[in-house]
């Protein structure tokens, strides 16, 4: 990745000013062309380094405030379709195959789905149990959020040139 | 308890816009005004109103973990003592490396993401992470990933009729 690239993400990884001409200062502070800053960008999503650029919405702010994980236990030779298939809801936003603790925790395939209440979420899982086959699963519901940031960032020892990036 | 912000249909749509179809141009908020109907300062002055309330968070850049030298990432849940509990996510969510951190409604109380870039440094901040917790190591499940089938934090604000369906 270009030394520029790695400056567009920094200062994009926690958002644009939320002025008249946003890219404008971004632009400035890199001492590039706003033109300049949109080519990175795009070569970045084309690389598959950015996902998506956009808004970064606090859900519970507007009313979407159960956060539960659940967690199914499901046999190893069905993960691969029963994590495939779970990904495919629309409702499902994280999807993950995890490691097991023999004996203390056998439940392998994780989803996080985010509902208004808890009716919604039970009208979800049941679709997701019916549809999959799994009824071995515990539902792990927030309760106080003590951390929430992107999972990726760019943090500083990862600077220009620094054997740290990719 | 999060006060919950009243929203009318133009800030669903806005937010529809600013979340999945974000412009990529000089004048952003002149672009959404195009698509909504209303002009380029009231987008500007509703989202920054927006993110005033809270509820947009920052408008920016999503990385993909691996792609950034971040290349293990694991899921860890430790059983806590009521009394502790603030105290240890406390000490948690100080951690560079742990992205969320929350509550939750089990035997085994408090659930955090931790991602580094590699196995080894991995290993070595878990370790530092419990001895610091002062919990014994029955008390920790480290559920780490192995396959990852979907990443998509993205919400429905209005309904597709409405023409906010995802872009």
């Amino acid at each position: 990745m270009r030394p520029l690239s790695w400056a567009v993400l920094r200062q994009l990884q926690d958002g644009v000013p939320i002025v008249d001409e946003p890219f404008r200062e971004i632009a400035r502070k890199l001492g590039v062309s706003e033109e300049e800053v949109f080519a990175c960008l795009e070569s970045l999503q084309a690389e598959g380094v950015v996902r998506r650029f956009g808004a970064r919405i606090d859900q519970r702010r507007v009313g979407i405030t159960v956060n539960a994980m659940v967690a199914w236990r499901v046999a190893p030779d069905l993960v691969e379709t029963v994590g495939r298939a779970m990904a495919a809801h629309p409702e499902v936003t994280h999807c993950y195959e995890r490691g097991i603790v023999a004996g203390q925790w056998e439940y392998n395939l994780f989803t996080v789905l985010h509902q208004p209440d808890h009716r919604s979420l039970w009208r979800h899982l049941s679709a997701l149990s019916a549809e999959s086959g799994i009824d071995d699963f515990v539902v792990l519901v927030s309760g106080r959020e003590f951390k929430r940031v992107p999972a990726a960032r760019i943090l500083p020892v990862a600077v220009p040139g620094s054997r740290s990036g990719p | 308890m999060t006060p919950i912000v009243e929203l009318d249909r133009t800030d669903r749509l806005l937010l529809q816009h600013l979340q999945d179809a974000f412009p990529l141009t000089r004048k952003p908020w002149w672009a959404i005004g195009e698509k909504l109907g209303i002009p380029e300062e009231e987008v500007l002055g509703r989202v920054q109103r927006l993110a005033r309330e809270g509820v947009v968070r920052s408008i920016g850049t999503v990385v993909e973990a691996q792609r950034v030298g971040l290349n293990a990432s694991t899921l860890v849940a430790l059983r806590v003592p009521e009394s502790r509990l603030l105290e240890v996510a406390g000490m948690i969510r100080e951690h560079p490396g742990v992205s969320h951190c929350y509550e939750r409604d089990h035997a085994f109380n408090l659930w955090f993401t931790l991602s580094m870039p590699d196995e080894t440094s991995m290993a070595r901040e878990i370790r530092r992470l419990l001895a610091r917790s002062r919990l014994p190591s029955e008390e920790m499940l480290n559920l780490p990933v192995l396959r990852r089938f979907k990443v998509d934090v993205r919400y429905r604000f209005a309904d597709r009729e409405d023409g906010g369906g995802r872009a």
